[in-house]
């Protein structure tokens, strides 16, 4: 791409783009001529970049967890599913104008295949932030596009995903996808009521529905979290006039895929159809109170759950049983972090003799990254989520997103901040360093306002270091890194 | 109890050190430390074994405050985010390629995956190992395992070093002088060596016991949240103090109670004060009710002005009542009376409510004082352990030397 580049006019003439907002272009291309005093012009590098793939270069690899959203602008690029066996099977190709990537963006989960460029590929990548933003336009020309493609490409082999479905044909799955309806709810709106009729089976497309019952004191009582690929609404197929029996609310901006029962009833007419289907909601329901058996008679588990902790894949925690409150591994990561600022904090969930500390779970629908305007948060292939602090604004809507509090906001140190706080050998030594008055640290503004600009600052992992400086130097093995699932015995459904 | 603090390999190594040490002085049939029967072999063995052993007990401490002070040579072996993400991304083409059938063995896959982290030049930050897996529990034919390397060991493995090397150190001290207190070099090396080896042996209990007994007394909220709920209850009053302070202008003695309060944490002094100041108020409040009730059943002309006027005699609420009772209309006069009244409310709530977060924020410091001396308890052996430890280094050096020289 060369710098002069009708990058807007580009964008406009692309279909996804015909009906959007003015204010989402301008998330991607600011015009020199209207933009505001000390406004970046142009190219939005923070949530769109153009690429180039040579052929036969991966743009994107099965498994993965990156998130982005790709357009093919000029060339060709293919699809291959690699199945269990090691064969690959070829998905599709994708030529001008086409998209791919759509999928990981909506539901955060592993890419489902890899895109390798057949030709020399020019490509529009697109941050999920963005993403999201204008997906979430349920009126414009992308969304409808989106959700067009989903239904024609995916919705089929994402319906396989749902266990009811296990034993249907491919042929009876396209007939459900034809058929069912994409709908879409606002974070807090509830799904479904306890005592109301069961009606209809949802499959979630991406976000996050909490599932809970009223206890006999009033108090509420949840069952579960439903992430992506989750299925509920099973009973309304198994016959009687079941209810859906536990309330459901969306605790983010949720997608779903709703099948109601007439659809089964027009798709499913043979006998041999309606007895797999019967069976596999059976098998699906027994499955079901047996979960909600255990959930309700584990202390530990309600506390899980309830802290939204299942949406995390590790968790550091502290036996307090072992520590003795030394302080060496906030030390320790204070000592790894250039700018002198503790990513860890000892505060968090307490179970018992444990604590959760308020280390990054990297979580699988990662709420932070979500919540940023700015492309200040991204995560990496393996899952992990990073920040980028020339990004950050500020705003802390991260930190508040953050269902752990896990995200802090602390003024970052400038170079010149740090050699000034950096302290000499001598105020390194105890007792001496008592006697010796630290120089004051003079912070530098960086705000438009002149004040001190706090960024967010989170966990890394020690990213590029050969050991997480927290758990490598506890002396007293009082520090771990654990699944949740480790801790508690239980996992998504 | 932290059983881990025992568990290592070193316990049995320096086991057999001690032991070992022990047989060769029985089979030469010498005593320990007696100049008289020593066998100078012996002696200059044990005292090198005894230094040699001291010495690997202080790595603990250099390498904890290297990490501390940021010389640490791991961290020079930091790479960029990219190539981990490059490396990421090869190891799951090599996993890829597994489950195809390229590879035969793990050591071929092994192979493989080392190759990817040595060409991405990341070998340094992660440690790859292969293993066949096990299909009925969902895992692939290959596994492919990432860890970091943690080339220096971990600090626990240290500390571990630390301590049953500081312990067998002692025991060849001893074998090595035998306590002999001839000389003041002997005596200081001896005395020196017996305070390191007993206050690090009440150390590794009170490092074993003191975590579980810090969290008994901890409860809820850990030592780090108690400090934090410190803070925020310490910020509340202050606020507090500031809306009491101007809904309080004139009532010196209960705003200066109050900061006395929050100065000093004094909670039975300031609530004396508080139950006195409220006493005098309400004999006033008291009455101004009555005269209220009483208008309240009458018509208000038909109270008399000195009824109203009776209330300003009352030193507290003074000023504000006299003004309401000279009011010549009765109905703002009434009106006067009952503002009163409603500040005295709202007054009364606030410096209650300020009197509650003094209460709890005593709570709060009463138990952070706990747990402060527990923790005080948990370290205070190490006053003692380390200037006497650092001392000790001094004098080995000095009595290696003044051998060498005599």
């Amino acid at each position: 791409m060369t710098d002069d580049f009708d990058v807007l006019g580009l964008l406009q003439s692309l279909p996804l783009f015909e009906k959007v907002k003015p204010g989402a272009l301008k998330k991607m291309y600011v015009d020199p001529e209207k933009a505001k005093p000390g406004q970046q012009t142009g190219l939005q590098d923070k949530h769109v970049q153009f690429i180039v793939a040579n052929p036969g270069e991966v743009i994107v690899r099965q498994g993965e967890l990156d998130t982005e959203f790709y357009i093919v602008i000029e060339g060709i690029a293919s699809a291959y599913r690699s199945e269990d066996g090691g064969k690959s099977t070829l998905l599709g190709s994708y030529g001008q104008n086409d998209f791919f990537g759509e999928m990981s963006a909506i539901s955060h989960q592993a890419r489902s295949a890899t895109v390798k460029a057949d030709a020399t590929c020019t490509l529009m990548r697109m941050d999920v932030t963005l993403f999201q933003q204008l997906f979430g336009d349920k009126t414009s020309s992308f969304a409808k596009i989106i959700d067009e493609r989903y239904r024609e490409r995916a919705l089929a082999f994402h319906l396989m995903t749902a266990p009811i479905f296990k034993e249907t044909s491919q042929e009876k799955l396209k007939l459900v996808a034809d058929r069912a309806e994409l709908v879409s709810y606002e974070k807090d709106a509830v799904i479904t009521v306890a005592t109301d009729p069961a009606d209809a089976v949802f499959l979630v497309r991406s976000g996050i529905i909490k599932r809970s019952t009223t206890g006999s004191m009033g108090e509420e009582r949840v069952h579960d979290y439903l992430c992506d690929n989750s299925s509920f609404g099973e009973q309304a197929l198994a016959g009687g006039e079941p209810t859906w029996g536990y309330d459901g609310v969306a605790m983010s901006r949720v997608d779903l895929v709703r099948m109601p029962c007439k659809l089964f009833q027009e798709v499913f007419t043979s006998e041999e159809d309606k007895h797999k289907l019967t069976r596999q909601v059976s098998l699906l329901l027994q499955e079901e109170q047996g979960i909600k058996t255990s959930l309700s008679d584990d202390d530990r588990n309600e506390l899980l759950v309830g802290q939204e902790t299942i949406k995390g894949t590790e968790a550091l925690v502290i036996d307090l049983k072992k520590c003795t409150r030394c302080n060496a591994c906030v030390e320790s990561c204070v000592s790894v972090h250039e700018d002198g600022i503790p990513r860890l904090s000892k505060r968090g969930i307490r179970m018992g003799d444990l604590t959760l500390s308020s280390a990054c779970y990297n979580c699988k629908i990662p709420e932070c990254m979500l919540s940023c305007n700015f492309g200040a948060i991204r995560r990496d292939k393996d899952g992990q989520i990073h920040i980028v602090v020339d990004n950050c604004t500020g705003c802390s809507k991260c930190e508040s997103g953050c269902p752990y509090g896990v995200i802090r906001m602390a003024h970052v140190l400038t170079p010149a901040e740090q050699s000034a706080q950096q302290p000499s050998i001598w105020e390194s030594i105890p007792l001496l360093n008592k006697l010796i008055k630290p120089k004051p640290v003079e912070v530098m503004a960086d705000s438009p306002k002149g004040k001190p600009m706090a960024k967010a600052i989170k966990c890394d992992l020690c990213a590029g270091l050969p050991f997480e400086a927290c758990v490598y130097n506890c002396p007293c093995d009082a520090i771990a890194r654990r699944s949740p699932e480790a801790i508690s015995g239980i996992g998504n459904r | 109890m932290n059983l881990s603090l025992f568990k290592s390999v070193h316990g049995p190594i320096a086991l057999v050190i001690c032991v070992a040490s022990t047989a060769w002085l029985i089979a030469i049939g010498a005593t320990a430390g007696t100049r008289a029967g020593s066998n100078p072999t012996y002696v200059l063995w044990s005292g090198w074994i005894a230094a040699a052993l001291m010495l690997v007990a202080m790595l603990y401490c250099a390498r904890k405050y290297m990490h501390k002070l940021k010389y640490s040579p791991e961290l020079k072996l930091k790479v960029p985010i990219s190539s981990l993400e490059a490396s990421e991304a090869g190891l799951n083409d090599v996993r890829r390629r597994a489950a195809r059938g390229d590879f035969s063995s793990v050591a071929e896959v092994n192979k493989a995956a080392q190759r990817v982290v040595i060409d991405e030049g990341v070998s340094q930050v992660i440690a790859v190992s292969t293993r066949a897996g096990n299909p009925a529990a969902g895992e692939s034919q290959y596994v492919i395992e990432v860890k970091p390397p943690e080339k220096f060991g971990r600090m626990t493995k240290w500390l571990h070093a630390h301590i049953y090397y500081g312990l067998a150190s002692g025991v060849l001290v001893w074998l090595h002088g035998g306590f002999a207190m001839t000389h003041p070099m002997g005596i200081l090396l001896n005395v020196l060596t017996a305070l390191v080896i007993i206050t690090g042996i009440i150390g590794i209990f009170l490092f074993a016991y003191g975590p579980s007994w810090m969290t008994r007394h901890e409860k809820d909220l850990n030592f780090e949240e108690n400090f934090v709920l410190d803070a925020s209850l310490k910020d509340k009053i202050r606020d507090h103090l500031v809306a009491v302070k101007k809904t309080l202008p004139d009532e010196k003695e209960m705003v200066a109670a109050l900061e006395k309060g929050f100065a000093s944490g004094n909670h039975d002094r300031l609530t004396t004060v508080f139950k006195s100041w409220k006493d005098a108020k309400t004999a006033i409040v008291d009455l101004a009710n009555g005269v209220v009730a009483a208008v309240s059943e009458a018509k208000e002309e038909a109270v008399p002005a000195a009824a109203f006027a009776s209330l300003s005699n009352s030193p507290v609420l003074k000023s504000e009542m006299e003004k309401a009772a000279q009011e010549e209309d009765p109905k703002k006069r009434l009106a006067g009376v009952k503002k009163v009244l409603a500040n005295y409310t709202k007054e009364n709530q606030l410096v209650e409510d300020a009197v509650v977060l003094l209460g709890q924020r005593n709570g709060t410091r009463a138990g952070l004082a706990q747990l402060t001396r527990i923790k005080f308890f948990m370290n205070v052996w190490r006053a003692i352990h380390i200037p006497a430890s650092l001392a000790l280094c001094g004098l080995i050096v000095l009595h290696v030397l003044s051998v060498w020289w005599y």
